[in-house]
């Protein structure tokens, strides 16, 4: 029963549109940096501004908007309560919701590393037909992550750690050792071009995300099913 | 159908807010209606969340199941409305049957239960408070659920929407396990086949001498005046209790001071006196009342308060009690 919760999820989004102000602000920071870097004619434009800017700021930050445009401000339970009132199990709803903010934080991080690494493209980047596609499917995987992450933090309480895992991920993300390997920035940022985190190669780093992103996912599901 | 054993819970909490706490509640209920007395302070936020689902219990096991076993199907409405945002109320109860995997009722014979079945074409955010409220107990109210729990399910709710509730809830009753709570006696006795109280967390039977407030039960007021024309007004106030208390129709007399004790001239006596027909104790404190020639100043109809039943729960555990 989780396909229809998540349909009305997205009706809510789509019928909303006040939601999309700030995700679509934060795209637009990203788009207006990486357009600057080729205005300044930067050689290595898209290795500059990927991890520099857009890895760094604007996915994290796009993906916090995301969440927060999908659960809005009483957190993921808050979010699901009218779901739970007509009948819906704790547990769908909250997965529902987090689908499709995992979903969303996706798309809007693949467009901003996609056309970001478009806009920024300088003569001494990677050929631009293997760079883009590459750069996109990194965002996406990199955004799905950090919705993960908010997700699991809007699960906790009323949604106020949504705002502690930002702060902590910007804080021990990019640092080196265990608890740094514990969020998605240091992974994201090696996928984009930063310095490898723990020595991962970009490889391990991209299944580090992809494993993160699940064990995040099952953070929300233990928080939102409390019995058998 | 559910049944908790020794669960302690705890619900909300924080920074300005009170934390609602179950403790080491032990309780099984199948088909009809449990009304759990108290405030969302004492635990019944806790209560109905744990068995939501909706928290996690920090001690004990909680086993919400349908008859013949297999997970229950559960609507929880909680006293604050909360529908899905950006939906007209017609496409929440299509999601409300999609949810339950079936057709069911159109959605406006749904909505005709609480007498909201104009508010179909409504956006969700555009409701009041009442409206929102109705709805949402409209589609619970006919959702094929096996287990209904419901906070306060008759409060903020517009005429004749809580006499409708009453009865939806009554009919509902023979097929389903269903669990209220409120913090007034009138709504529980009215609503329960088994009424419980909470205090700080605690679950215990409501006292026998409170049950008489059953559906058609409730409870009268007597004030007593100190009759300064004669000097018998004690013993008349007396055979006036005794009176009452001797009648079939009444379950339980409650006597107290009233005014001004240390002023001898101004002491009354207040008599509460109730019974499982309302009618029938107003015909035996008439009946009472003239046979004792009890000097009654004014009789009205009473609401039994919460922490009436508090104290008399409190006597009865310090041995003092009836």
């Amino acid at each position: 029963m989780i396909a229809p919760l998540a349909r009305a999820s997205v009706t809510r989004l789509r019928r909303s549109p006040r939601f999309w102000v700030s995700p679509l602000l934060w795209l637009a920071f990203g788009f207006v940096a990486s357009g600057l870097a080729r205005a300044r004619g930067a050689v290595h434009g898209a290795d500059d501004v990927l991890p520099g800017v857009v890895g760094a700021f604007v996915v994290p930050l796009l993906a916090f908007a995301a969440v927060g445009a999908v659960v809005g401000d009483g957190g993921l339970r808050g979010a699901t309560r009218g779901y739970v009132a007509i009948g819906a199990r704790p547990r769908d709803a909250a997965v529902a919701t987090t689908l499709v903010a995992i979903g969303l934080a996706s798309a809007l991080g693949a467009l901003a590393t996609g056309l970001g690494a478009v806009l920024a493209h300088g003569p001494s980047d990677p050929p631009l037909w293997l760079d883009a596609p590459l750069s996109l499917l990194v965002g996406a995987l990199g955004g799905a992550t950090y919705g993960a992450l908010f997700c699991a933090g809007a699960a906790i309480g009323e949604g106020s750690m949504r705002g502690m895992f930002l702060a902590l991920d910007f804080v021990f993300g990019g640092a080196s050792g265990f608890v740094g390997a514990l969020f998605p920035r240091g992974h994201l940022l090696a996928l984009l071009g930063a310095e490898p985190t723990l020595d991962l190669s970009r490889r391990a780093s991209s299944v580090a995300l992809f494993v993160l992103g699940i064990a995040y996912v099952l953070v929300v599901m233990r928080l939102s099913q409390r019995r058998g | 159908m559910i049944a908790l054993t020794a669960v302690s819970a705890r619900s909300g909490g924080g920074f300005r807010r009170a934390a609602s706490v179950l403790d080491a509640a032990t309780l099984a209920w199948g088909r009809g209606v449990l009304a759990v007395l108290g405030t969302t302070a004492d635990g019944t936020t806790a209560l109905l969340d744990v068995l939501a689902g909706a928290i996690a219990p920090r001690r004990g096991r909680v086993d919400v199941k349908r008859e013949g076993g297999g997970l229950a199907r559960v609507v929880h409405v909680r006293a604050e409305p909360a529908l899905p945002e950006g939906m007209r109320v017609s496409e929440i109860a299509a999601l409300s049957a999609e949810l339950f995997r079936e057709q069911g009722k159109p959605v406006a014979e749904r909505l005709a239960v609480l007498g909201v079945e104009h508010l179909a074409d409504r956006w969700a955010s555009s409701l009041t408070r009442a409206e929102a409220r109705a709805v949402q107990l409209a589609l619970a109210l006919t959702a094929p659920s096996d287990v209904l729990l419901l906070e306060e399910p008759l409060a903020w709710l517009e005429a004749p929407a809580p006499t409708r509730v009453v009865h939806e809830l009554r009919a509902r009753a023979a097929a389903t396990c269903i669990v209220v709570t409120t913090s007034s006696v009138r709504d529980a006795t009215h609503l329960g086949d088994r009424v419980l109280v909470l205090t700080q967390g605690k679950l215990e039977e409501a006292p026998p001498g409170y049950l008489h407030v059953s559906r058609e039960g409730g409870s009268l007021v007597v004030v007593l005046a100190n009759d300064a024309s004669g000097g018998d007004a004690e013993e008349r106030a007396a055979a006036f209790v005794d009176a009452l208390e001797a009648s079939e129709a009444v379950a339980h007399v409650d006597v107290a001071p009233y005014a001004h004790a240390e002023d001898e001239a101004a002491r009354a006596a207040i008599v509460t006196v109730t019974g499982p027909n309302l009618l029938a104790v107003a015909d035996a404190v008439m009946r009472a009342a003239a046979s004792a020639r009890a000097p009654v100043e004014a009789i009205e109809p009473s609401v039994v308060p919460l922490e009436a039943v508090r104290a008399a729960l409190a006597a009865a555990r310090s041995g003092g009690g009836r």
